[in-house]
């Protein structure tokens, strides 16, 4: 403030000095004035200059980072590292394989090579699966093109990576497809159509790659980090620019008019500091209906009411849509300008999706009357609703026959022990101690000797339920849509519920996004412990880990604490082969594991596709292993198969 | 099932209607200004682009230079000419920035799908006020000076302007 007080006296006594010599002329006269004039002119423009030219090499205040509420952050979608690769090839690939020789050593792989390389393995598998083929014999089938009436998909793999180039494509500035990408897209089309998937378009060229949340843009979604601030919009910086170099350029060039201008920037600039742009306000938020079931309607109403003492000018209010639900209709936004003991409502609707939806606090933003500063901070909903509650239901369909439970209830598991039980196993000499009611007595009365029936030791099973929530995991059908490991929370819910309903004893683990786990045991408490974490987003959140997970960590996480005989339920979209090196080290590790896999690839684009083939591949690679696999549409409920998949 | 684009358009992409139109108005009202000289008028035009631009593309650098376009157009209209048409001409240029960057700014912090009238006329209402009343006052201790002032009084007057603008920057 002392900074300021010097310049504002200064100011002051040279406008009254000024007034003064305007008033009274006759005290200007003479030579000794005429030069201190002149200094004073030149000296003060100077100054002038110099200051805008600071000024304006100055740094305007960091710009404002505010979340998209409309929107789910977005996701990656399966096969877009494809896509990828698919852009990438370009004409330098072609040189590169062009100038490959052996004295060149190792070098990195060009874009079409990779692409190759991963089709081929592709198109090896899904020849074996359809046509029954061997490996060496499914590539020969590959490289004499006789796999495919599709020509250019047979050229693919027949014709090599560098197929000859249209002419337009050594002209500058023409980027025509290139045949080998063409031919890539025919090669997927053709292997989707053998497995009977929804065959992709091959000749229509995908839109440009969009990169989605490979790391750097997945920001946080509700920023809060540097609030509350007030930040100046940079406009009166430019004002003071302005006003400097206007009267200074006036008066150089004698013109009146501009050094009058400055006014005007004076009272933008005064104006801005007349009051702190503040806004006292209370918030009320209504949700109709609280408890909608999947895919309906949420109509959420906000009510700003000013509490305060003086008008607010400039009011603008980012609504805190929680990340997992996203905007159908109208704007979480708001505008508007609030006098005292006033209020405002405004509403629009969320498409309801499973979860336990927690609201953010809301961003408001308050400008003043000039809109030279506004002041940024989170303001906390007083009245009303801040969570919305959806799925996550008990079953009620079937209650359980009480007939059913009680021949469940000895438990489905052989123990590999014999003892007491109802099942026999084996006739064993008597030892004394056996009792009675177990000595065969028909062996007695054959024999003479005494004999002691074994019958198999029936053990309750105990299971695991472990949703894969790595950062690869977080993939979706569309970058907006609802990813695989909210589904899977979905359905290791359903899953969980249904043992319970069992008498099973269920724990509930994660791998990836934070350090969830329940441990295995039964109970209404156990239960409600296990919905609520699933539902909410303190075990499956809906942004993405920032770090990738490595598997041999996670998985000496889990069987550290999962006894060895723990069935494991691995739920995980199976998007990339690390989820399969989680089942496969689960099952090494001695478990029996099984998988539900919830299917988020969208097989009518040509990438979407080739993620769905290589899919696929994965699951029958764990069916292979004898790993039982249940591939689930998440668009439809979890069927009652996928618990029996647990206790086979 | 609803395809990205559709559903996910980021909603920042149109502008207030209101501010822009006030700012396009303004830089209408200063081409009419000028038009009577073609050295100005051809500054004008060319910064009006320049405003037009910054707009539609959201630079920042596009609106200012445009702005100072129309300026340098006032001021070479009005050199010869009084000291009040230059003040008059440049209250719809200082408009026009204002305005120009509101809508700029609501248009990032908020978007088009919410209604924002209530806050831009109340933004645009002030802005006039603001700039009539600091006008007005520079204008009265203008025309409160009789005959030829002395260089010592401008002098003076310039290092108050300069003082002020360093104590409320």
């Amino acid at each position: 403030m002392r900074q300021r007080r010097i310049p504002t006296i200064v100011g002051l006594l040279a406008i009254s000095a000024g007034g003064l010599l305007l008033a009274l002329p006759e005290l200007g006269g003479g030579l000794l004035p005429r030069v201190v004039a002149t200094l004073l002119t030149v000296g003060v423009g100077a100054a002038a200059v110099v200051l805008a030219a600071r000024e304006l090499f100055d740094s305007d205040d960091p710009e404002l980072r505010l979340p998209t509420p409309e929107s789910r952050p977005p996701y990656r979608v399966p096969g877009a590292a494809f896509a990828e690769r698919l852009d990438r090839i370009s004409t330098v690939g072609r040189r590169a394989v062009d100038d490959a020789d052996e004295w060149d050593g190792p070098r990195e792989r060009t874009p079409r090579e990779r692409v190759y390389a991963s089709l081929h393995e592709l198109a090896v598998d899904v020849l074996g699966r359809t046509d029954g083929d061997r490996p060496g014999a499914a590539a020969d089938r590959l490289a004499d093109g006789a796999w495919t009436d599709d020509e250019a998909a047979a050229a693919f793999f027949a014709d090599g990576l560098c197929p000859p180039l249209p002419r337009r494509a050594s002209l500058p500035l023409v980027r025509p497809e290139l045949p080998v990408v063409r031919r890539a897209r025919h090669a997927v089309a053709e292997l989707a159509e053998r497995l009977a998937a929804d065959a992709p378009d091959p000749d229509s060229r995908p839109a440009p790659v969009e990169t989605v949340g490979d790391g750097e843009s997945a920001d946080e979604y509700w920023p809060t980090a540097d609030l509350p601030r007030t930040r100046s919009t940079g406009r009166t910086r430019r004002v003071a620019v302005a006003v400097l170099l206007a009267s200074a350029g006036g008066v150089v060039m004698g013109v009146p008019g501009a050094v009058l201008t400055a006014a005007f920037g004076v009272a933008l600039a005064g104006a801005a500091r007349v009051r702190e742009p503040t806004a006292d306000i209370e918030l009320t938020r209504t949700l109709e209906p609280r408890t909608p079931s999947p895919g309906s309607t949420v109509e959420v109403t906000v009510t700003v009411r000013n509490v305060g003492e003086t008008t607010v000018p400039d009011l603008r209010l980012l609504d805190g849509v929680p990340a997992g639900l996203s905007v159908r209709s109208g704007s979480p936004r708001l505008t508007t300008a609030l006098r005292p003991g006033t209020e405002r409502s405004f509403s629009y609707t969320l498409t309801a999706v499973p979860g336990t939806h927690a609201f953010e606090s809301p961003f408001v933003i308050a400008g003043d009357f000039a809109g030279a500063r506004e002041t940024v901070r989170t303001v906390a909903v007083t009245g009303g609703q801040d969570s919305l509650a959806c799925g996550f239901e008990r079953r009620s369909d079937d209650a359980g026959a009480p007939r059913e439970q009680a021949t469940q209830m000895p438990g489905q598991q052989k123990a590999g022990v014999t003892g007491s039980g109802v099942e026999f196993d084996s006739l064993r000499a008597y030892r004394p101690g056996d009792p009675a009611s177990r000595i065969d007595w028909h062996h007695r009365a054959k024999t003479g000797d005494l004999a002691t029936v074994e019958f198999q030791e029936p053990r309750r099973p105990r299971v695991a339920v472990v949703v894969d929530a790595r950062r690869a995991a977080y993939v979706a059908a569309t970058p907006g849509d609802v990813p695989a490991p909210r589904h899977g929370a979905s359905a290791a819910y359903s899953i969980a519920d249904r043992l319970l309903d069992d008498g099973i004893p269920v724990g509930v683990g994660t791998v990836g996004a934070g350090d969830c786990w329940l441990p295995t045991t039964t109970g209404e408490a156990h239960r409600e412990a296990v919905r609520t974490h699933l539902a909410s987003e303190s075990a499956v959140p809906w942004t993405p880990p920032s770090k990738p997970t490595q598997i041999g960590d996670a998985v000496d996480d889990l069987t550290a604490r999962l006894n060895p005989d723990v069935q494991v339920v691995v739920v995980s979209p199976l998007c990339d082969d690390d989820g399969v090196a989680l089942v496969r080290q689960l099952e090494g590790a001695g478990h029996s594991v099984s998988v539900v896999s919830p299917d988020c690839t969208d097989p009518s684009t040509v990438a979407g596709a080739y993620a769905h083939l290589a899919r696929e591949s994965r699951l029958s690679t764990l069916r292979g292993h004898d790993i039982p696999v249940r591939d689930w549409d998440p668009a439809t409920p979890l069927g009652e198969v996928q618990a029996h998949a647990a206790s086979v | 099932m609803p395809r990205a684009s559709d559903r996910d358009r980021p909603s920042a992409s149109g502008l207030p209607r209101f501010s822009a139109g006030v700012s396009a108005i303004s830089v209408l009202t200063v081409v009419g200004l000028v038009a009577t000289d073609p050295a100005s008028l051809a500054f004008a035009a060319i910064g009006g682009l320049a405003v037009g631009v910054g707009l539609l593309r959201r630079s920042e650098f596009a609106l200012t230079s445009g702005v100072s376009g129309l300026f340098v157009a006032v001021l070479q209209a009005g050199a010869n000419g009084s000291p009040e048409w230059v003040l008059g001409a440049t209250v719809p240029i200082v408009l026009a920035w204002v305005t120009a960057r509101h809508a700029l700014r609501l248009g990032a912090q908020v978007g088009s799908a919410a209604p924002t009238l209530r806050v831009e006329l109340v933004h645009t209402v002030s802005v006039v006020v603001l700039l009539t009343a600091g006008g007005g006052i520079g204008y009265l201790i203008y025309r409160s000076v009789t005959g030829t002032p002395s260089p010592l009084a401008l002098g003076l007057l310039l290092l108050a302007v300069v003082a002020f603008t360093v104590s409320l920057r």
